[in-house]
């Protein structure tokens, strides 16, 4: 009886969840991207590589105006990095 | 007891504090708003940034956002009928449909009235009651406290999914992530595979973030581009009836009363979770409503019940972490661990060692509710226009804060990649419906389960029959039992009845 529901999906909690492979394959995108963005923000600071994971993400989601991933992408960094860095005085990449 | 009271209002009523709970309920507010976010994921993201405050101004912080969460919820529900979190599913029934007949500002009023209400009225009853069960609870030996752990873990496995096993499962999955580290008798590492990084054992951020928040947002690219909703002005059709007078107010009190006592109630039992609380408030109203007809077309009292029961669960949810030190739900998990980052253990011990912190979350949650009427009511505008503002903007920017919370924790990368890695673990959770709230409540309580089965074992000198001197024991193990096989199969009943619902004809 365990084995037959370990691998048992979803079946009701309000939200469908689909497990077709097309579904993982996008999971599996979301999730290099992401990945590679945080890769990339050990590699060349927050304050330059927290505005391309958030530009790329935002691609990825669909958003095509410009104006706003460029403010998504440019303000909660640059407040989230004063904050920790003069507020709670903790270094970041 | 008095000089703790005085210390614990003079502690309470300072600026910092009455500022973050301000800060609390505002993000609160905002992120129960927003449809796909919710107060849990808040939480675990803003839990690093609580560190460098004092217990009282953290807690004070979270329990905010923990109380503007579920009523900020309802926003999202009765203007563009998507619950802005799970429990104001039910809200939607009655809420959208008075929006739709111009009257979206009245069911505001009711749905915040109803939340500031019951919150009140639910916080009185944590503060009554947890002394006396905390005095009970400090008769109680590690035998005692075994027994309840097994209860607590059984209860939430059973009351949390829709598989008792997968439960069981994910609460075993957390206790076994508790135990990588230093073996607390010996001083030896265990299950840490060389890296010296996890002799402290997992970082509690990388688990909560990575299964709460970024997980969850994995979940919501599922919805893909093209996940859209009513995104229709709530004041373009707003009618003159759009008020709540005091003659309706009077009207929809005894709806507010039954929902809250539905949510104290649902609120202490471990695992239930507010989303039940609500249904059951909701049926309750309508049953006992001389015109339940009117329900799901736009009643009042709908709304009224359903938000009532859903903001009592939150102080109702706090009282088995005040009385016995156990959370029953995430959001409670994730407090314990606001407490422990602090090196406070909540329970009964707290409330005798250190009564002034205890007293001054109190007076705390008891502003919280006023602030909360206050935010809400100033708010409302402004909280109906963020919710349009789509979530392929709001999203990345909270994968960003996802990887400054786990790096907050420990300034280093390894927290960061392994917080990503419980993501993975959360999505798939989801995916396959393993209960992570077991996951986290088994990861949260972990030592304190380690600790008391090695003082019961040690105790009873591993014999099992020496359980027979202790009744209090035998009670929560049978109970465990019983609640286990009577959870599961309403469980059982109530798939097989959506099985038949779904079956296709011949």
């Amino acid at each position: 009886m365990l084995g037959n529901c370990v691998l048992k999906p979803n079946r009701y909690q309000g939200q469908t969840l689909d497990l077709s492979w097309r579904r993982f394959f996008q999971f599996l995108v979301f999730l290099v991207t992401v990945a590679l963005g945080f890769a990339l923000i050990a590699r060349v600071g927050t304050l330059l590589g927290a505005p391309l994971l958030i530009v790329a993400i935002a691609l990825l989601m669909g958003e095509r105006s410009w104006l706003k991933i460029v403010a998504t992408a440019t303000l909660p960094v640059a407040a989230a990095y004063l904050l920790v860095r003069y507020v709670l005085l903790t270094s970041l990449p | 007891m008095l000089e703790a009271l005085s210390q614990a209002i003079s502690s309470a009523l300072s600026w910092q504090v009455l500022w973050y709970l301000v800060i609390g309920v505002f993000i609160g507010y905002l992120v129960g708003a927003l449809p796909g976010m919710n107060r849990t994921t808040a939480i675990a993201l803003l839990l690093p940034f609580t560190v460098e405050l004092s217990p009282l101004v953290a807690l004070s912080f979270l329990i905010g956002i923990n109380k503007g969460g579920a009523a900020g919820s309802a926003v999202s529900a009765i203007l563009i009928n998507v619950p802005g979190e799970p429990s104001s599913v039910v809200t939607t029934l009655d809420g959208y449909p008075m929006s739709r007949q111009g009257k979206a500002r009245k069911a505001l009023q009711i749905g915040l009235l109803a939340s500031v209400v019951g919150d009140l009225f639910a916080t009185v009853v944590l503060i009554v009651l947890t002394a006396p069960l905390a005095k009970i609870a400090l008769g109680t030996g590690p035998i005692e406290l075994s027994a309840l752990l097994i209860f607590t873990m059984t209860f939430i496995a059973a009351a949390s999914g829709t598989s008792f096993y997968k439960g069981i499962l994910s609460g075993l999955m957390g206790l076994l992530l508790a135990t990588v580290g230093l073996d607390p008798e010996t001083g030896l590492p265990r299950l840490t595979f060389g890296y010296l990084e996890l002799q402290d054992g997992i970082p509690l951020l990388a688990v909560a973030i990575g299964t709460l928040a970024l997980a969850e947002i994995f979940v919501q690219t599922d919805r893909g581009r093209h996940g859209s909703y009513d995104r229709q002005p709530p004041s373009a059709n707003s009618t003159r009836d759009d008020h709540l007078s005091f003659a309706e107010f009077k009207a929809i009190t005894p709806a507010i009363f039954k929902g809250s006592i539905v949510g104290i109630g649902v609120g202490i039992l471990p695992g239930l979770g507010a989303t039940l609380s609500s249904f059951l408030g909701y049926n309750w109203v309508k049953r006992t409503s001389k015109t339940p007809e009117l329900f799901g077309a736009g009643a009042p009292e709908g709304v009224a019940a359903s938000e009532s029961a859903d903001n009592a669960s939150v102080p109702g949810s706090l009282v088995p972490v005040f009385a016995i030190g156990l959370p029953g739900s995430l959001s409670t998990a994730l407090l314990m661990g606001a407490f422990m980052m602090h090196g406070i253990t909540p329970g009964p011990f707290l409330l005798r060692d250190d009564s002034a912190l205890v007293y001054g979350i109190f007076i705390a949650m008891m502003m919280a509710s006023v602030v909360l009427l206050i935010v809400g009511y100033f708010g409302q505008q402004f909280f109906s226009k963020i919710i349009l503002a789509g979530d392929r903007v709001i999203l990345p920017v909270i994968v960003f804060f996802c990887f400054l919370g786990a790096y907050l924790e420990s300034a280093s990368m390894f927290s960061v990649f392994l917080m990503l890695g419980f993501a993975v673990a959360g999505y798939l959770m989801k995916k396959f419906d393993y209960s992570f709230v077991t996951f986290v409540v088994g990861y949260v309580l972990g030592p304190m389960a380690e600790l008391s089965f090695r003082q019961a074992a040690i105790l009873s000198d591993g014999n099992p029959m020496a359980l027979l001197n202790h009744p209090f024991a035998i009670f929560f193990l049978v109970l465990a039992v019983f609640s286990a096989w009577r959870l599961n199969k309403w469980n059982t009943e109530a798939l097989a009845k959506v099985d038949a619902k779904t079956k296709p004809n011949p």
